[in-house]
């Protein structure tokens, strides 16, 4: 029940439907693929912990449904997120498009400091393709977030994908951390104290 | 930061070690609290901004607020603000708590603060090997008891709070919440009726009364008592009554004293008897005890595993808990129900007359509501639930009415399908529905053996059904969650056109479920949570003392009907009781209420938050007893029905006659006074004007957004 972990970020999976968040998490968190996957309705979140630095990271990381019509309910919950990731389809022009609209989303109703990540998925349809990974750098640059191109079906750079927005969030988190507890004083605090139960207090960790 | 650290500090508060002249407070009695207190709530990010002298030290110093109850040497209630050096409050967190979430609540500050009920049982000092540094924190605690101050402002803007003494109505103690959040603190003050609201509204400041202990427990109690059992009895201006109470009871004409006559003074100071921060799962059980589930407030001190050395005035203060329990179960012992035999070819053709309309329809829908239908029969007869087939009509009719449906249905899918690549590509509302159409096909039901496999011509049929759809709707066009609801339909009916109205059907039952905007669902969150709030209040309670109570996790169970929470065939099981509309419209918002009160001791004896709340609830797919469900909801539905003092806004949602319209006129009186405060506990007398429909509907969202800050930050 109770696990011990250094810290806890909350991420979000966000982009137009069908574009395989579902699968994202999915590969990420069971590490497999099911081809007869439903649509997601409303917001479901799976649980993986992971070791960086020798520090537990617990990711509690957020499924939404990708419909326009249900964001009055999925944006609710962008606001405690602190690393998001953008997925489009590398064969839907479309999804591609709309990352710009989602980009508003976040800017609108998410911390302004939350890290981002755009994923182009499916790249093992190379045949089908038809957003070039060169369009998805340049537009990663435009908003200076990083990119990969993702495959949740043959398992490419899923795990690598996730990995570098926990260590992104890492950096920040304890960036901030030493900048609001300078090691000098007499109350820094170690880390065994920020672990915690299973529970909201863990959001220690992430002021 | 270091949360959990402060969190564990403010848990074992040990009382007794601090000198006399640090106590901040005037303390009338020389009994000083003892052993652990028990925090109710506490704030983070509170800087103290005035106190009397002995404090001086510590102005403008970070610390946390809290509310502690302590039990010994009497049960009593202390507000305790003491520093944290170690609470650090981050620089940006005011930027971050600034996020507009829903635009039209803006102007709410929303920050990473927290303030919530634990439930929480008092752990001894000295259990963790923090014990010296506590010592350190403790002496600067700064601590006045609830029963000396006499009221709290709140303003600057929800950032500064200060709290006012009995005695000369001076200004006690004044408190800056960096995070501007001290409007959360007050709500849950507010919440467990420690204070009230007060009308005084100077230079722009909320201003509270505080509720001594006596008044605390007996709002809440008022909270929860009906209207039968308040009339026809005398309202005794009694001296224990506060003037503020007294004022509000003052305008219900025939309010008075519950019948067993308890005097006021056999009152006893410390009646504030274990009432607010009680095990819920004890809690429960008492309430099972009673033999109903309608108790908010009951519990006695039994609960808090107390009984072993009682006096005499502990065992009377029990008998007098015992009977304000009586007071508020208002709900009548819940019945069993059993399902009935599912409604079969012998019978239905009984049903049949000989021109083929079927007599009785009443009835037909009663058994289909208690059993279902036989398989075999279910083609048929889902016709006429989905208000394709009419009772009334006589074979020919039907013959009549299908053909003229038929072409209806083939005009409108020639619409679409003589829709040209260029007019597809000049019309983005179109090609939008489509293409999202066309991604859900291809991922509903896939698992059914009727949609499995690729290039299965049934996909086909689903894809233009919802087509058709799109053109017999454009403005609702299509919304996920249709093809979940379509598939069983198509799969049941088979033939495209009979599947397309019977589809139909359904669709005008739950067309709100797609609003663009939610509202409906949002409404419908609002109604289980109210329906909870009566039917099991333990639950409810603690669901709001966890700022759970948005029921935002019934989210999925709403929308398509519980269809991804049970297989197939208990998906048509539910619907088709679900369609006959029996026993009332609004009977699948008790599946969600059965679903919940089952579920009541998993969550609470594994003190689940809002986010495991949520988990647990999705994961309940597949493990959802659909017998039990039907048979607790209708349950719930009865013992609900059989309640004569039931509020009016219950009775509107199980479709119950109202209560006669003296009643509420009774009551105008007291609206006049209180129409802004609907925390009075007195509007469930009479229905929801729009005004506080929407109040409630803000309040759910509040609850909503608490529940992110608390648990997703």
């Amino acid at each position: 029940m109770a696990k011990t972990y250094d810290y806890l970020f909350k991420l979000l999976l966000i982009g137009d439907s069908g574009v395989g968040k579902t699968c994202i998490l999915f590969r990420f968190s069971e590490d497999a693929f099911n081809t007869t996957f439903i649509s997601t309705i409303g917001i479901d979140f799976k649980i993986r912990t992971i070791e960086l630095d020798n520090k537990k990271i617990k990711l509690q990381i957020w499924d939404t449904a990708g419909q326009e019509r249900f964001r009055t309910i999925t944006t609710a919950y962008y606001r405690g997120a602190m690393g998001i990731m953008l997925v489009y389809d590398i064969t839907q022009e479309k999804s591609f498009e709309n990352i710009k609209n989602w980009i508003r989303n976040i800017e609108e109703n998410a911390a302004a400091d939350v890290e981002k990540m755009l994923l182009g998925n499916k790249c093992e349809l190379n045949d089908k393709r038809q957003v070039s990974k060169e369009r998805g750098e340049q537009l990663a640059v435009e908003y200076g977030i990083k990119f990969m191109e993702t495959s949740a079906k043959a398992s490419i750079n899923v795990e690598e994908a996730f990995l570098t927005l926990a260590s992104d969030i890492k950096a920040k988190t304890e960036k901030r951390m030493e900048a609001n507890n300078p090691p000098k004083g007499g109350h820094q605090l170690k880390l065994t104290e920020i672990r915690t139960k299973d529970s909201w207090l863990s959001r220690c960790s992430l002021l | 930061m270091n949360t959990s650290v402060r969190y564990e500090r403010c848990q074992q508060i040990q009382l007794g070690v601090l000198p006399e002249s640090q106590v901040g407070v005037t303390m009338p009695d020389p009994d000083m609290p003892q052993g652990t207190g028990n925090v109710l709530c506490t704030h983070d990010g509170v800087l103290l901004k005035k106190a009397i002298a002995e404090h001086i030290a510590e102005l403008n110093t970070s610390g946390s607020l809290s509310l502690v109850e302590y039990t010994l040497p009497r049960r009593r209630l202390y507000l305790e603000w003491q520093p944290n050096d170690s609470i650090m409050v981050a620089n940006d967190s005011q930027d971050q708590g600034d996020w507009a979430l829903v635009d039209r609540i803006s102007g709410r500050t929303r920050t990473s603060s927290e303030c919530n009920a634990f439930n929480t049982k008092p752990v001894e000092l000295g259990s963790n090997g923090n014990g010296g540094g506590l010592m350190a924190t403790r002496a600067r605690i700064m601590r006045a008891l609830m029963d000396d101050l006499a009221a709290v402002e709140v303003g600057n803007r929800g950032q500064t709070i200060r709290f006012l003494r009995k005695s000369d109505s001076g200004v006690h103690c004044e408190f800056f919440f960096h995070n501007g959040n001290a409007e959360l603190f007050l709500r849950s003050m507010r919440q467990q009726h420690f204070i009230e609201s007060s009308e005084t509204s100077r230079n722009g400041s909320e201003e509270y009364a505080i509720l001594n202990t006596e008044n605390q427990k007996l709002k809440k109690t008022f909270t929860e008592l009906d209207i039968d059992e308040i009339k026809a009895r005398q309202l005794p201006r009694e001296s224990w009554l506060p003037h503020k109470l007294v004022s509000i009871f003052g305008t219900i004409p025939d309010y008075v004293q519950p019948s067993f006559q308890r005097s006021p003074k056999s009152r006893p100071n410390s009646l504030v008897h274990g009432d607010r921060q009680t095990s819920p799962d004890q809690h429960y059980q008492i309430i099972k005890m009673s033999g109903s589930t309608n108790s908010a407030c009951s519990s006695n001190s039994h609960s808090r595993g107390e009984s072993a050395d009682k006096s005499p005035a502990d065992a009377e203060l029990d008998n007098l808990n015992a009977q304000d329990e009586k007071i508020v179960n208002n709900l009548p012992a819940r019945q069993s129900v059993h399902r009935g035999q599912a409604l079969n070819e012998k019978q239905w053709l009984e049903f049949r007359m000989d021109d083929g309309r079927i007599s009785d329809s009443m009835r037909v829908k009663e058994l289909i509501f208690r059993g279902g239908i036989v398989p075999s029969l279910r083609a048929e007869v889902w016709k006429y639930l989905l208000n394709y087939n009419q009772w009334s009509d006589t074979e020919q009719e039907r013959i009549e009415r299908r053909k003229q449906k038929s072409v209806e249905y083939y005009t409108m899918k020639a619409q679409w399908l003589s829709m040209t690549k260029t007019q597809e590509s000049n019309f983005s509302g179109y090609r939008d529905r489509k293409c999202q159409i066309e991604k859900d096909v291809k991922r509903t039901d896939r698992s059914q053996e009727f949609y499995a496999g690729e290039n299965n011509p049934n996909l086909e049929l689903l894809q233009g059904i919802l087509m058709t759809y799109v053109m017999y709707n454009f403005d609702l066009g299509y919304v996920q969650g249709m093809s979940d609801l379509l598939a069983p339909i198509l799969e049941n009916q088979v033939n495209e056109v009979d599947a397309f109205w019977c589809f139909v059907g359904f669709m005008d039952m739950v067309l709100g479920n797609f609003d663009m905007d939610q509202a409906d669902m949002k409404t419908q969150f609002a109604l289980i949570r109210r329906l909870l709030e009566v039917a099991n209040a333990p639950l409810f309670n603690y669901l709001c003392s966890h700022d759970s109570d948005n029921m935002y996790f019934c989210f999925r169970w709403l929308l398509v009907w519980y269809k991804r929470e049970l297989d197939n065939d208990d998906v048509l099981r539910l619907w088709e009781c679900l369609w006959t509309r029996l026993p009332c419209a609004n009977f699948h918002l008790l599946i969600s209420v059965a679903i919940l009160d089952q579920e009541t001791n998993v969550i609470i004896d594994r003190k689940y938050e809002f986010t495991e709340i949520l988990k647990h609830v999705n994961e309940l797919t597949g493990a959802i007893d659909l017998k039990c469900t039907l048979e607790t909801a209708e349950a719930i539905y009865l013992q609900l029905k059989a309640s004569e003092a039931l509020p009016n806004d219950i009775r509107h949602i199980i479709g119950q006659p109202l209560l006669p319209p003296a009643a509420s006129e009774e009551r105008n009186g007291s609206e006049n006074d209180e129409t802004t405060n609907s925390d009075d506990g007195f509007d469930e007398l009479r229905e929801l004007t729009p005004e506080e429909k929407r109040r409630n509907q803000m309040l759910l969202e509040e609850a909503y957004e608490r529940s992110l800050i608390l648990h997703h930050i």
